[in-house]
């Protein structure tokens, strides 16, 4: 659960045809945030739908750092009013996450950056932004061998020797 | 002991700190980059991450929709029968090249979950494959279901998925469409159906009959697709109308004989929209006598948006096959029609001549298609005949139904022959703006090439010069590809 914490009205700027929303990042900056950029994010929707059944105003702690905060709101703000299938709760989830051109150079950054936008997307349930990531990762690994996968995640082979021929050494020949 | 170390520091690195539906994302996405493949590069594809580490095994293992292909020759019975319980009743996708017994039971066994079946056979035939009852289990997710095999008594099963399969939507038969359960309810909500009779074997009139009268009830069929499976006999429906009614058919894809063809589309009823693509045998000088008709009056249908037909080519440069094709858009290129406009054309027709019927001329054929056909809206026009009998007397005739053509072009023997008619001043095409000629000959024909090209010039020139004095508008002249201004001269 993320902390929220009463602010008061001279926080959030006025109300405009959209409301602010104030986001309060792990490293303490302050963000102020239109409402409609946001509700991409069904976890901001749902805490905007608990402030209106108390209607008080209120600030959103998040776990990760203004940086992060700033990259996912970039990906909100680009894809203000469009309709992204993935995000739709009604519909199907679809498997295979379409490759956009902007998403492929919005998410052109080093490993650990990518890492850390994912969890937000994932905190922020941002379904399209976790696919996205998603797909960036698995380009990442595409067509390299388990060693390599290994070296570039900084992934530790922790199989036994027995653990290590088993299971899908079994599939071929 | 070393192990359990290696585990805990993957605790630490960045990755762990993903919950694990986030990288079942990563996963599925990876399945689809990189699934499993027969060759030996590619290995196991996707399935290499489950040697990584002990975290991802249990991820990868965990998650039965990663588990969603199963490409059988690429992995043995074996496996393939731990794919599919690790699939759980996730919807997956099986695809195999001769099936052994064990495969057959795996597919029987997970039809309840399967959303794609592609069997094909093309070495031995094991016993249950023969009788077909791997397929008879119910297959409520089963939505596209191919099957190819090229061996005579292969059948399906008369209970097909048990006669239930109600999301099924496209089915392929490659090889065994004599004995298909048309009947079946497992066929009323397709939306494509292609079926492809094997080897010089006539279809039967009896079967073909069960299918056209079960075609009945699918209503929504979209793509249709009967390659040497149409008898020659016209009665093709028990029904008393004898008319076969697709709604919703937007493409047509026939293969037989002329006769067959004909025969079938006149017994359809089809939007004026529907794509026809057709690839005919001839076995009589006349036969294409009876496709003509037919083809006019689907052609000269109306319906609300529908352009006419706006773009032709026809081609004999092949033996005695002629091809002809039109297209209803028109794509302008320097406010000039083009002649290949990038989508598909409505109507393509393919004539290929057997037996007594290739002493047919093929320009005959192309000139039949060209002045038999509904084609007084055609601005762009292509011809290229290979055949010295297409001469200027062709093009009279063809400048006599074609009169609103813009761009022209003529290739090989065709274009020589043009330039006789213009000549003559028989060929008069009188919203003509630009003529490509092409006098390209294999380089056996070489000498005749620079008889023809100098006759020919002149002709041209004398012809352009022709056009000018009597005041009709000014054409570009592409030779060979390269622009020249003729009328200028």
């Amino acid at each position: 659960m993320p902390t929220i914490v009463s602010v008061d009205d001279s926080t959030v700027p006025g109300e405009g045809s959209s409301r602010l929303l104030l986001l309060v990042s792990s490293d303490n900056k302050h963000i102020v945030v239109e409402e409609d950029i946001m509700s991409r994010s069904r976890f901001i929707s749902k805490q905007v739908e608990g402030f209106e059944a108390t209607s008080q105003r209120h600030a959103i702690l998040l776990p990760f750092s203004s940086f992060v905060l700033n990259k996912v709101i970039e990906y909100c703000s680009h894809y203000r009013g469009y309709y992204l299938l993935e995000d739709d709760p009604d519909a199907a989830p679809p498997g295979r996450s379409p490759v956009r051109e902007w998403d492929q150079e919005f998410l052109d950054v080093d490993r650990n950056m990518l890492l850390r936008i994912i969890k937000a997307a994932h905190y922020l349930e941002i379904k399209s932004l976790v696919g996205s990531c998603a797909r960036a990762i698995a380009d990442m690994i595409r067509g390299k061998t388990t060693e390599e996968m290994r070296e570039i995640l900084g992934v530790e082979n922790d199989f036994t020797p027995e653990e290590e021929h088993s299971p899908s050494s079994k599939c071929t020949g | 002991m070393t192990s359990s170390i290696m585990t805990r520091m993957n605790t630490l690195i960045p990755i762990a700190s993903l919950p694990s539906d986030v990288m079942e994302r990563v996963f599925l996405q990876l399945t689809i980059l990189e699934p499993p493949s027969s060759k030996a590069s590619c290995g196991l594809g996707w399935i290499k991450v489950s040697h990584v580490c002990r975290e991802w095994r249990a991820i990868a293992l965990g998650y039965a929709s990663l588990w969603h292909t199963v490409v059988g020759g690429d992995v043995n019975a074996h496996w393939a029968g731990e794919i599919l319980v690790r699939s759980k009743a996730a919807p997956v996708a099986i695809a195999i090249r001769n099936p052994s017994d064990p495969w057959l039971a795996h597919i029987s066994g997970h039809l309840f979950h399967t959303r794609h079946l592609d069997v094909s056979v093309s070495d031995s035939v094991p016993k249950a494959l023969v009788s077909g009852e791997y397929l008879a289990s119910p297959a409520p997710l089963l939505e596209t279901f191919a099957f190819d095999t090229r061996f005579d008594g292969v059948q399906l099963p008369n209970l097909l998925f048990a006669n239930y399969a109600p999301r099924l939507r496209r089915v392929t038969l490659l090889g065994c469409v004599r004995d298909v359960p048309w009947s079946s309810p497992v066929f009323r909500g397709l939306v494509h159906l292609h079926l492809q009779q094997s080897g010089s074997e006539t279809p039967s009139p009896e079967n073909f009959g069960a299918l056209f009268d079960s075609m009945r009830s699918i209503p929504a069929l979209e793509t249709l697709a009967l390659i040497k499976c149409l008898p020659d006999t016209p009665a093709l429906s028990e029904s008393d109308d004898g008319v076969l009614e697709l709604p919703a058919l937007t493409k047509l894809h026939l293969h037989s004989s002329v006769t067959a063809c004909a025969s079938f589309l006149r017994n359809l009823r089809i939007p004026p929209s529907t794509i026809l693509d057709l690839q005919c045998e001839m076995h009589s000088d006349t036969e294409h006598d009876i496709l003509l008709p037919v083809l006019a009056a689907h052609l000269t249908a109306v319906e609300p948006g529908l352009e006419p037909i706006t773009t032709a080519v026809v081609e004999s440069r092949h033996g005695s096959n002629v091809a002809f094709s039109a297209w209803r858009s028109c794509t302008l290129r320097d406010g000039v029609p083009a002649l290949s406009p990038a989508e598909q054309p409505a109507l393509r027709v393919r004539l290929e001549q057997h037996g007594p019927a290739a002493s047919s001329t093929p320009p005959h054929l192309s000139s039949a298609f060209l002045t038999e056909l509904p084609l007084r809206g055609v601005r762009a026009l292509r011809v290229a005949s290979m055949h010295a009998g297409w001469t200027a007397d062709h093009w009279v005739d063809v400048a006599r139904s074609l009169e609103g053509v813009e761009n022209l072009s003529a290739e090989d023997r065709a274009s020589d022959a043009l330039l006789h008619a213009l000549d003559k001043g028989g060929a008069v095409f009188p919203r003509l703006r630009a003529l490509g000629l092409s006098l390209n000959m294999p380089p056996a024909f070489l000498q005749e090439l620079v008889r023809v090209k100098e006759a020919a010039l002149e002709a041209l020139f004398r012809a352009l010069e022709e056009r000018r004095r009597v005041g009709t508008p000014g054409v570009q002249v592409f030779l060979d590809g390269r622009l020249s201004d003729g009328v200028a001269r």
